[in-house]
């Protein structure tokens, strides 16, 4: 006896989030079953294997129906084959678009291009995340990056809008579209110890300051590229380590208000220059497409680990940056106040959340 | 009479006998009438004088008699004789003057076919039951001269629903109640069966009251409440075949049988005890793979047994439940290149008025064999576990009633009624089951064979299902009256490839019986989400589409019930059900545009409406306003409920948009790229839910009820890569809105201007 056809329909399709997360997992059927069997599931409810395996079938295929909905969300809730209630459609899409950190963290900031899809073997060997899944979290990157990429308007807002995800959700998306758009280097070793929280907060600032879209936001690709002429303006900075008694000043200002406040001040006295030379230059180089890249390296580089190899408490990093930026202001012969402040505004929240071991 | 004189060149395998045994089959006493005895016992004149035999009563055809005759299957094939419904009232010039006519004769028992597809009632409406009868009859469909024609096909089920109508008459009933037909065909083989529960019914439904007259009524003559159907409709002197009768438990007053087969629903008057739950005979028999004529012998030959297997097989495995009585009765026979299908499902119940049933023995043939006898004792515990562990599942605790009370020898809670199995191949059958022609009160399985063992096995072997779960193929399930608005309706389809090797009868059944186990196992499973639950309306369909292939399709509906109010009172249930009953359905259900008509001002038979009108109840009146309030309670857009029962439970249906009857057919030749056999079904039903959804919303309708799949006929070949598929659904578009949103919309609408004549015109079909 071996069976030829088995299904179940439903005038409301039934959903088992179970089932759907192991589909999403990228398991096979036999692994679900097994992986099910393993959660005690026969237990609970008398059920045998074979009706274990039916069921898991029956759920696959209706995942798989529903999957090409699922690239396009807004089919879902207009579509009128499934009827699926609002709350179970908004789970659907929000665990399908769902991602894992140890694969976003693999290709945050690489081009979706073919030429990265071929890598999600090692990216799946290396994470222990199934090959199918890797390829639906890719495409889903790579979808969501079609859409909204040459779209006005707000890129969280567009994301939201054409995949109907969460605030949250949507704001990782938006993310990791800005990486990828930008190209940032993610991947060196030094930077493996940032989690995706990180990156993806380091890009929101980035967002919300130095994209088109923070000075004129009617343009198109205007929360993705990065504002150029901001970025050529960036060059004005350098007189601040280049001019010799700027520096100096800036140091004696930075020094004076923070006496006695730093436990490492010391440490920070000495190295000022340093540091302040190493922002700058960071700064100076954004011209340069390449440079843009290894922002985050750079950035680790020059300023977390000098500081994190002399001890640096969070909190006298944050004093430090805060009266850094601020000291500027009180530079006569400095003119570019404004530039400096939209710079070092980002800069400084981002490094204060990449600073952490 | 093999051969139907009327067509000599058709052989027509014309199997009176075994329909007889099923109208028997009600009772627990099976009784064998030699197959050339006359299918017509002369019950007519020596026959039982039930009080309303000879009373003069008309029958005013009502909507559900000329309803019966257009949802019949073969209904296209029937000429419209005299008498059959609103057939003969079209030629008549007017339906009003025929029907008027109609009415002062002694409508019913002129009838031709006296004969009801309803299998709910109003209360009252069902004096007695008999029990079921059935028939049957072999064809063979090429022998049909002109197959365009319907003539020969008319013969055919006339001479069935003449069948009908004698057995009903042989249990002294008048009429048949939840008849249905249908047809099984393979090849050139046909087998035609009808079946339906004989009763009696309340004249005065039949007569112009009203529904309120006819109940105040009943209230005045002071009816015993919840047995009197149970009652038996036939004479006790000169019964119609052996039962085991006793006093009615409920009244006293009264015989009643041990044992009661219907295929109607439960009355919503009737005591139950505890809960019911679906109860299924299975049944494979290989036939050889033969021609024409030699094919519809083997079918003819084989369908006795297979009937009497099938109803050995509910007996048993009622006693096991500790029930008494089954509702909704359904026994499908399919007929299959090399094999016959027998599949039976009812919904079982204890009434409260009929005996408690006796416990099963297992017997054995050689008892000196010491392990054997040792095994005969362990299966005989199991057997004995299982009973009380099924009446405390089901809840059964009937009263105990001592004997003086009832006054007549009732069964000891030991004492046994006596059922000797049947060997499909003895033939000794007849002479066997004379044995239990006496008083012999012992139910006795033995087990001599192995064939007999695996029997006993197989009722073992039924799960229950789990706990917080219910089944019945009745409409709603006795004993649970709370339930909640969630609802799921789902079609489940299986087919399984036979090893086509060594194929036994055994084997077969077998797997026949897993397909059918698992597949229940599988929706208790996946409905698991919705308990407290029940199964309602499970409808089991088996097809052979292959040779070596065995297809079962279920549709039914999940209803989530409410646990904490389950001690709700079964009377306010009652109420409901009477006021769904009164109001519900005379004003709101079905044809308004016809009957509310002011144009023939004395026409006979809508005094039920006008008075319901004229009375304008304060629940008349809620309707109304509910009928005149847009569709704007519908807030939830585009949501279409669909269900095979006739109410959606928590909602009010405030209108019908007519009926929904779609064919679809799909084909594919990609059919490995659309997921195999199960993709593309799978894909196929949901479009036709879907389809069915739109079609209701476009109507401006949100649910579908009484909905069925008629037909899901599937066939592939996977070397060609190509599948098809026909499906057929039908329902009733309705609009309906949830009783919380109800209260509402009428304290919002305090006075509103409908006019009943006027809506509910739009008739779709």
């Amino acid at each position: 006896m071996t069976s030829e056809l088995d299904i179940f329909v439903g005038n409301t399709t039934l959903i088992d989030e179970d089932v759907y997360r192991l589909w999403l997992d990228g398991y096979s059927v036999s692994d679900a079953v097994s992986l099910r069997v393993r959660s005690g599931i026969l237990e609970q409810t008398g059920a045998t294997a074979a009706v274990l395996q039916s069921d898991t079938m029956d759920h696959y295929r209706t995942f798989h129906m529903l999957e090409r909905l699922l690239h396009a969300p807004p089919k879902l809730l207009h579509q009128l084959i499934f009827q699926i209630p609002p709350s179970r459609q908004a789970l659907l899409i929000e665990r399908y678009y769902a991602f894992d950190e140890a694969f976003v963290r693999e290709v945050l900031g690489k081009k979706l291009s073919k030429g990265t899809k071929k890598d999600l073997d090692d990216i799946s060997t290396k994470t222990g995340i199934t090959l199918k899944s890797c390829r639906r979290q890719f495409d889903n990157f790579k979808r969501v990056f079609k859409v909204v990429e040459e779209m006005r308007g707000s890129l969280v807002d567009n994301i939201q809008q054409h995949f109907l995800l969460s605030d949250r959700l949507a704001r990782d998306y938006a993310a990791i579209v800005f990486f990828a758009n930008n190209r940032f280097e993610t991947g060196k070793k030094k930077l493996q110890y940032l989690s995706f929280g990180d990156f993806a907060f380091c890009a929101e600032l980035m967002i919300q300051n130095w994209t088109l879209g923070a000075v004129d936001s009617q343009v198109a690709d205007m929360d993705v590229d990065l504002d150029k002429e901001f970025l050529q303006d960036l060059k004005e900075l350098k007189m601040l380590v280049a001019d010799k008694d700027l520096l100096d000043l800036h140091k004696s200002l930075v020094c004076t208000a923070l006496r006695g406040k730093l436990g490492v001040f010391s440490e920070m006295e000495a190295n000022f220059k340093n540091l302040s030379r190493g922002l700058v230059n960071v700064a100076a180089k954004l011209t340069h497409n390449k440079d843009v890249r290894d922002l985050f390296v750079d950035l680790v580089e020059k300023f977390v680990e000098p500081c994190r190899s002399d001890h640096w408490p969070l909190n006298d990093v944050r004093l430090f940056l805060n009266q850094y930026s601020a000291s500027v202001h009180s530079l006569d012969g400095f003119r570019h106040q404004a530039l400096w402040d939209r710079y070092m505004g980002t800069l400084r929240g981002c490094l204060l959340r990449l600073y952490h071991d | 009479m093999p051969l139907d004189s009327q067509q000599p060149n058709s052989h027509c395998y014309w199997l009176t006998t075994y329909s007889e045994l099923l109208c028997v089959c009600s009772h627990s006493h099976l009784y064998w009438i030699p197959f050339n005895e006359d299918p017509n016992p002369n019950t007519h004149s020596s026959g039982p004088s039930t009080p309303l035999k000879n009373q003069t009563y008309s029958f005013s055809p009502s909507k559900s008699y000329s309803r019966q005759s257009s949802s019949s299957d073969t209904d296209l094939s029937l000429t419209p004789k005299t008498g059959m419904g609103s057939g003969s009232a079209g030629k008549e010039g007017g339906p009003f003057k025929a029907l008027l006519r109609q009415q002062t004769q002694s409508a019913l028992e002129q009838r031709e076919f006296p004969f009801f597809t309803l299998t709910a009632f109003p209360p009252g409406f069902l004096v007695h039951v008999g029990g079921v009868v059935s028939a049957r009859s072999v064809k063979l469909l090429d022998r049909i001269h002109n197959p365009d024609e319907p003539e020969t096909r008319d013969a055919w089920w006339a001479e069935i629903r003449q069948e009908i109508k004698s057995h009903a008459k042989a249990l002294g009933c008048h009429a048949v109640v939840g008849y249905s037909e249908s047809t099984s065909i393979c090849e050139e083989v046909c087998i035609l069966s009808a079946s339906g529960t004989a009763a009696v019914l309340n004249p005065r439904f039949l007569q112009d009251g009203t529904v309120e007259g006819c109940l105040e009524q009943r209230l005045e003559e002071n009816l015993p409440v919840g047995c009197g159907f149970c009652h038996i409709p036939y004479d006790e002197l000169n019964m119609p075949f052996p039962a085991h009768l006793t006093y009615c438990y409920n009244c006293r007053k009264q015989k009643v049988p041990d044992v009661l087969f219907t295929t109607v629903d439960l009355p919503t008057d009737a005591t139950v005890i505890g809960k019911g739950c679906l109860i299924q005979a299975r049944l494979c028999r290989l036939k050889k793979k033969a021609q024409a004529e030699a094919n519809a012998t083997a079918i003819s030959n084989l369908l006795p047994f297979m009937e009497y297997e099938v109803h050995t097989q509910l007996m048993n495995k009622l006693k096991l439940k500790g029930m008494n009585a089954l509702f909704g009765l359904r026994i499908q026979i399919t007929v299959g290149e090399n094999m016959l299908m027998g599949l039976a499902s009812a919904t079982g119940v204890y009434l409260a008025a009929l005996p408690t049933p006796g416990g099963i023995q297992i017997a054995g043939k050689t008892p000196n064999d010491g392990s054997y006898e040792q095994h005969i004792s362990h299966m005989q515990k199991k057997i004995n576990d299982t009973i009380a562990k099924n009446k405390e599942l089901y809840e059964i605790n009937p009263p105990e009633i001592s004997e003086e009370i009832i006054g007549s020898p009732i069964p000891e809670p030991r004492q046994r009624s006596r059922l000797l199995r049947s060997q499909s191949e003895s033939s000794d059958e007849v002479t066997e089951l004379d044995l239990s022609h006496g008083k012999k009160d012992a139910f006795v399985l033995e087990i001599d064979d192995t064939d007999a063992m695996e029997d006993v096995h197989s009722l073992l072997t039924d799960v229950p299902p789990p706990s917080g779960f219910y089944s019945c193929n009745t409409e709603i399930m006795p004993g649970i009256n709370n339930w909640t608005s969630e609802i799921q309706m789902f079609t489940s389809v299986r087919v399984i490839r036979l090893s086509s090797l060594n194929l036994t009868n055994q084997a077969l059944n077998k797997n026949f019986n897993d397909l059918c186990e698992n597949l229940l196992k599988s929706l208790y499973f996946k409905l698991r989400s919705m308990i407290p639950c029940c199964l309602c309306h499970v409808n089991f369909t088996v097809s052979l589409p292959e040779d070596e292939l065995i297809q079962v399709t279920v549709t039914a509906v999940a209803i989530t019930f409410d646990k904490n109010q389950a001690l709700q009172t079964t009377k306010t249930h009652v109420e409901k059900s009477l006021q769904r009953a009164s109001t519900d359905n005379e004003e709101l259900l079905q044809f308004p545009l016809e009957l509310c008509s002011d144009s023939l001002p004395s026409h006979p038979f809508p005094p039920a409406k006008a008075v319901t009108v004229e009375k304008a109840s304060p629940m008349g009146e809620g309707n109304f306003r509910n009928r005149s309030a847009p569709p704007c309670a519908n807030s939830t857009v585009g949501v279409v409920k669909m269900t095979p029962l006739s109410f959606i439970p928590g909602a009010k249906i405030t209108k019908y948009l007519g009926i929904i009857n779609m064919f679809f057919i799909r084909e594919t030749t990609s059919l490995r790229e659309e997921g195999g056999v199960s993709g593309f079904l799978h894909a196929f039903i949901a479009e036709v839910f879907a389809m069915v959804r739109a079609h209701v919303a476009a109507l401006g309708g949100n649910a579908v009820v009484s909905y069925i799949m008629k037909q899901c006929v599937f066939m592939e070949n996977p070397n060609k890569n190509q599948a098809q598929c026909l499906i057929n659904v039908s329902g009733d578009a309705v609009v309906f809105v949830r009783e919380s949103e109800l209260e509402v919309v009428s304290t919002q609408q305090p006075t509103a201007n409908c006019q009943p004549s006027c809506t509910g015109g739009e008739v779709t079909t």
